[in-house]
């Protein structure tokens, strides 16, 4: 079965994916009066196929099984992290000047040491 | 491995003196592990001497070499330790190394530097004043020194000290570091005079860096970014301090671009900071500070066109702290937002892959499986599909289990079957889809759907009386229907029971008049019947059968045919013909009937009634096709030359695939030498209407072989063997190619080994290509 980004049936009818059936009733109304068959027959066809995917409960789980979830709205789900971020003190400074010291002096003694050995 | 033990087992059978030789020899070549191991079995002899009653004293030769083990342990650890991976392995040597060597003035720096960089200053500079005893005018013990002091916050100790010391003693590293001690108690300025006056301090990284703090902190922000950008350039490889002095200044670097809001390059600079720091066998201090740094930049860089910079910094914070569930929590859901807009852009494989990324970190994600899913058959990865869409199966089976849910049960079920139909499909194990199957029907004993699967599941792999379990269940619980009596039909027929078999088919039949595959098979059991009488001559009984047969398609020549060849066999002639005139008035016009029934009059020696169907035949169609079917029927009955006639005037016209088939006719009948020719000729006209078409050539191989023309089958096999590597279509030749070979090899070591004559050669091949 393949199922392409532009065949879903939530998407044809501006609803969410976790709409009621009256919910998708009402927004399948609403889009026949915006686009009746004598007027856009092709709009209406697609209208009407994406309501019959998601209007018996079989094919609604058909559809929500099939049906890619490309939604936006996972970035909903992106949460702020609580982690505060420790501000560039004397003492942070401090402490990256020493190591770098350290690390300078051990560059020195293993110089010195390769050199005697 | 084998080395070591070889070492091991050299040392062992040394004397001691030899041991501490060889260590010394292991120890100026830089196997200083090797050395360690050598020292510490020579320190266990020392102890079991003195230890064992043995005397307490040693023997003069080892009591003269004793002093000289200790210095030679302590260089060892030492030399481990300035390699080692980690500061708590250094410090765990240095210890060691200091232990043997109490005074020696390197040891006692090192462990200083080490106990530093574990930030254990007080520790630091006790052992720094410790070296800065023994050795004062050492500058590195010097430096130490100061070092110690700084880090031990004691910063007038760190003044006078360096105010004692004559100018020209001040080399770069105390510069700095009186540099680094004003800016410690708050002196920007006079840090920065310092720093810059010292032309010696300016140039290390270290320095740098250190320039580029000073005006950070003195709040001079275009300065600090300026010295910051300065990347340093190194003409060797960097040192290790240059590398975390360079790793610092990324930091830095990327922690004002975060200040001033520039947080793509903030992100850019704190990669590489972590990058560089990362190399290097030390924790520096910056490290721990980063993944705050990543958590806000990625809240500052989030928005649903780009996540690309949030996600890094997610992993990166995920790659810190394994623990960190915010990271992983929004690099799940950044990977699904980022995949689903891949998605909807139509890169589905791209999609695929972010899914599959996020789905590493929440393996139960039910959205992400289903997108995974649906994602791989649209790319036709069928496999793919199935394993993710029973994962999904059973994380919903799960959830059932737990909690009862009308909606998601409907959701299995559909589910389920499209599993099954999916695993059917990919031929996958029995034993899984029947696995699936009865998952499905263990959450619906009642749903009629699965059993339909389980009914065609055991068809498929010739189970019928499995099937007819649950035939015979849909039976009890549905109406009466066409379809399943059909099904039923099948499998009993399957099993050898015909007669309740055709029972069924009848019914489907009384049920639905047009059924075609109820018929079908009704027929084709009749067939099996009517066999079956026949071979035991019951012939009226196989009358009744082909009448039957009749009745159910009054069109089915075949039927005619038999009946018509069993009233022949029963010597009613008469009652044949009259069915087999019935067979051509019920088609006056078709061509093909009045052939299959010539040949039906041949068969029973009606030559001349046979000879006008087929020229009536030939004047209701004198395509190719015809004549073919007419020269088939002479073939069948050995009249050759008829037959051949007729070839012969198809070839004129035929298509090469016609030609084939004539050709593939003709050599079943080739030991006729008129055959033979013929057959040659049609080859030669089916490699003139496609020269560049393998088959011709291979169809000469095997009667060139039969012949023992060894070497014509070779050249008629090479010139396939050409034309089939000419073209993909081909392809499927390159089996028969290797057989022809195979066989042609055979045939040359017969004629090679054994002198057997060609004829008899000839007819052996006959017998082994047959």
């Amino acid at each position: 079965m393949k199922v392409n980004a532009s065949d879903n049936p939530y998407k044809v009818l501006g609803v969410e994916r976790q709409a009621t059936a009256a919910q998708i009733k009402q927004a399948y109304f609403g889009l026949v009066r915006e686009h009746p068959p004598e007027q856009d027959p092709e709009g209406f066809k697609r209208i009407r196929a994406a309501y019959e995917k998601l209007r018996d409960t079989k094919d609604r789980a058909q559809t929500d099984i099939f049906t890619v979830d490309d939604s936006a709205l996972a970035l909903s789900d992106i949460q702020t992290s609580e982690v505060e971020l420790p501000p560039l003190t004397l003492e942070v400074m401090k402490r990256d000047l020493l190591a770098l010291e350290a690390l300078s002096l051990l560059d020195e003694l293993q110089a010195r040491v390769a050199a005697t050995s | 491995m084998g080395k070591k033990t070889k070492t091991k087992k050299q040392s062992q059978a040394l004397s001691v003196p030899a041991q501490v030789q060889l260590a010394e020899k292991q120890l100026q070549d830089g196997r200083f592990q090797d050395a360690i191991n050598t020292l510490f079995r020579v320190e266990a002899e020392f102890r079991h001497y003195t230890s064992q009653g043995k005397g307490q004293t040693l023997p003069p030769h080892l009591a003269n070499l004793q002093p000289t083990v200790a210095p030679l342990m302590g260089q060892a650890m030492f030399a481990r330790a300035l390699a080692a991976e980690s500061v708590e392995a250094r410090i765990k040597d240095l210890q060691e190394a200091l232990i043997r060597t109490p005074e020696n003035r390197d040891y006692l720096l090192g462990l200083g530097i080490c106990q530093m960089l574990a930030e254990n200053h007080q520790q630091a500079w006790l052992f720094f004043e410790q070296a800065q005893q023994r050795t004062p005018d050492d500058p590195l013990v010097k430096g130490g020194f100061i070092l110690g002091l700084l880090a031990s916050g004691k910063t007038r100790e760190v003044r006078d000290a360096l105010k004692a010391l004559p100018e020209e003693a001040l080399d770069p590293r105390l510069h700095r570091l009186f540099a680094m001690r004003d800016f410690f108690i708050g002196n920007n300025a006079q840090a920065t005079e310092r720093l810059r006056n010292s032309a010696s301090a300016k140039g290390s990284a270290v320095s740098h860096i250190f320039d580029a703090i000073i005006s950070l902190s003195a709040g001079d922000l275009p300065i600090a970014q300026q010295r910051l950008n300065q990347i340093p350039t190194f003409d060797r490889n960097p040192s290790t301090g240059e590398l975390a002095a360079l790793a610092t200044q990324f930091f830095y670097k990327g922690a004002l671009c975060f200040e001033l809001g520039n947080f793509e390059q903030a992100a850019t600079a704190l990669f590489e900071a972590e990058d560089l720091a990362r190399k290097i066998a030390v924790n520096l201090p910056f490290l721990e500070r980063l993944a705050a740094y990543y958590h806000k930049i990625a809240a500052a860089t989030q928005s649903p066109s780009n996540l690309t910079v949030p996600i890094a910094c997610w992993q990166r914070a995920q790659a810190i702290n394994a623990k960190d569930q915010a990271a992983a929590a929004n690099l799940r859901a950044a990977q699904q937002v980022e995949g689903n807009r891949a998605w909807r852009e139509g890169r589905v494989a791209e999609a695929l892959e972010i899914w599959q990324k996020a789905l590493h970190l929440k393996p139960q994600d039910e959205r992400l499986l289903t997108n995974i899913a649906a994602a791989c058959e649209q790319l036709e990865r069928s496999e793919d599909a199935i394993i993710y869409w029973r994962s999904l199966a059973r994380i919903w089976r799960q959830t059932l289990k737990r909690e009862f849910d009308d909606a998601l049960k409907e959701r299995l079920l559909v589910l389920e079957k499209h599993i099954i139909e999916k695993m059917m499909k990919a031929d996958r194990p029995n034993h899984e889809v029947i696995a699936e199957l009865d998952a499905a029907l263990s959450l619906d004993a009642t749903n009629a759907e699965t059993r339909r699967q389980y009914i065609e599941f055991y068809f498929d792999i010739g189970q019928p009386k499995q099937a007819l379990k649950h035939i015979e269940y849909l039976e009890r619980h549905e109406a009466e229907s066409a379809a399943l009596l059909t099904q039923k039909g099948l499998a009993l027929e399957m099993t050898r029971k015909s007669a309740a078999a055709q029972k069924c088919f009848a019914r489907a039949l009384e049920l639905e008049p047009h059924n075609a595959l109820a018929r079908q098979a009704y027929i084709a059991s009749l067939d099996q019947e009517g066999q079956k009488a026949l071979e035991k001559s019951q012939y009226a009984r196989a009358v009744e059968i082909c009448q039957k047969q009749l009745e159910l398609d009054p069109t089915l020549l075949l039927a005619r045919a038999n009946l018509a060849n069993i009233y022949f066999e029963m010597d009613e002639a008469e009652s044949a013909e009259k069915v087999l005139q019935q067979a051509i008035e019920s088609s006056p016009d078709d061509a093909y009937i009045r052939v299959t029934i010539g040949g039906i009059y041949f068969s029973n020696g009606y030559t001349k009634t046979a000879q006008e169907l087929f020229q009536k035949a030939e004047e209701l169609d004198p395509s190719p096709e015809c004549l073919f079917k007419i020269g088939n029927e002479y073939l069948s009955k050995c009249k050759h030359q008829e037959g051949i006639k007729y070839f012969e005037r198809a070839a004129k016209t035929a298509s090469l695939d016609l030609l084939f088939e004539m050709c593939l006719t003709l050599v079943e009948h080739d030991d006729d030498k008129k055959v033979e020719k013929s057959v040659n000729r049609i080859i030669g006209l089916a490699i003139k209407k496609d020269p560049s078409h393998p088959l011709p050539h291979l169809i000469k191989v095997p009667r060139l072989l039969i012949k023992a023309k060894v070497d014509q089958a070779q050249s008629a096999l090479n010139e396939a063997e050409r034309l089939v590597s000419e073209k993909k279509e081909f392809a499927s030749f390159k089996a028969d190619i290797d057989e022809f070979r195979k066989a042609i090899k055979a045939l040359r070591h017969l004629i090679e080994n054994t002198g057997m004559p060609p004829e008899l050669l000839g007819l052996l091949g006959r017998m082994d290509l047959d």
